[in-house]
């Protein structure tokens, strides 16, 4: 499926080229806003080492959310975190600007 | 100010027919718009569940954000409906219930029987009411129009919108999608000159809808668009099988058929 050829080609043309020259900095700062209110957001400053899993749960406390169960969403994906460093997930999604939601759960 | 809930009976009907096919819960939220006191439901997407049993539903931890992403300007959560399929009489909030309204800052919260007997509650920051739904076809003023601004964004407004409120409350609207819009696009360098291009997208229309709200999905540029939309779909909505149409012209992805009672 074709959507805008043209410019499609000349993103993936940059993107390629941005895969084989850019490096990571050590230390990246990342936005996490709740899902629900853009307005509610935090930022985290910290190492491409660490353990992705727990800067999500520190922007969580800091947004307010409760629940235990948390989402993560980046470039209209959800984002898998787990295991996975900081440096690992910015690779693979290429943001460093994410949502945060927590699941709905009803008895 | 006393609002006014309206459920449109289509939902109503399709509710009944699924509910009594099920003895698990089910859970939808409710999407709409808010027009002065009225509070307009314009379709209902069923959770993307992780857990189900008959007396407890959870949904999948990235749909709630997927799905606010995807909603077009001018429409949003109202709230959330689900089923306690294991009362016939009306319904009454567990502790579960309760807690997770707390995690919303406004909304409309319906617990449904078997038989659709009902209680809803509305919250609105700290106040906390008691709601009765209109359950009725939508008067004209009330139905969903589209609009398109700038051949990129659909905006959704209840027919009856005046100019004076188009013109005061649908910049309020725009402002918060181009802004969920601009941080998913992506800034190049080309010859010294930094360019900026809005995300790719397709919007999803499910055919059988009696309102055709365009749900926005978004892609980066180095997928296969045909599975991403698949993936993105199941995720959204929880449908299974389907039939898509892809239209590429209008950038639109309508839903044919899918398998399993679905609204």
């Amino acid at each position: 499926m074709v959507l805008d050829l043209a410019k499609e080609k000349k993103t993936l043309t940059v993107e390629k080229i941005d895969k084989e020259t850019i490096e990571l900095p050590d230390i990246v700062t990342l936005y996490f806003q709740r899902a629900d209110n853009l307005k509610k957001t935090v930022t985290i400053k910290t190492t491409t080492s660490d353990l992705m899993e727990r800067v999500v749960v520190l922007a969580a406390e800091k947004l307010g959310i409760k629940s235990g169960r948390i989402g993560l969403t980046g470039g209209g994906m959800p984002i898998s975190f787990v295991g996975k460093t900081v440096g690992d997930v910015l690779r693979e999604y290429n943001t460093v600007s994410f949502h945060i939601s927590s699941a709905d759960m009803l008895g | 100010m006393q609002n006014q809930f309206i459920f449109p009976k289509f939902f109503w009907h399709k509710l009944s027919e699924i509910l009594a096919q099920d003895t698990d819960e089910r859970a939808f939220y409710l999407i709409g718009s808010e027009w002065g006191n009225k509070v307009l439901i314009y379709d209902l997407v069923e959770f993307n569940y992780e857990h189900r049993s008959p007396t407890y539903v959870e949904s999948s931890v990235h749909q709630k954000s997927l799905l606010i992403n995807a909603l077009p300007i001018g429409v949003k959560i109202i709230g959330v409906l689900h089923s306690h399929p294991f009362t016939s009489s009306k319904p009454r909030y567990s502790q579960i219930d309760l807690r997770d309204f707390e995690e919303y800052d406004s909304g409309l919260f319906i617990v449904v029987s078997k038989t659709l007997e009902y209680t809803a509650l509305y919250r609105d920051g700290e106040n906390v009411d008691d709601a009765v739904l209109e359950i009725r076809d939508l008067e004209p003023d009330e139905d969903p129009v589209i609009f398109t601004m700038k051949k990129r964004w659909k905006i959704v407004i209840p027919k009856g919108m005046t100019k004076w409120e188009i013109e005061r409350y649908v910049p309020i609207y725009f402002s918060e999608k181009v802004s969920r819009e601009i941080l998913l696009g992506k800034v190049s360098i080309c010859d010294n000159a930094l360019d900026f291009q809005f995300p790719l997208y397709l919007d999803i229309i499910k055919s059988w809808a009696p309102y055709k709200i365009p749900y926005r999905i978004y892609f980066r540029h180095n997928v296969n668009f045909k599975s991403q939309a698949k993936k993105l779909i199941k995720e959204l909505f929880n449908y299974h099988n389907c039939d898509l149409r892809f239209i590429p012209s209008k950038r639109e992805i309508h839903i044919m058929n899918c398998s399993g009672w679905y609204i």
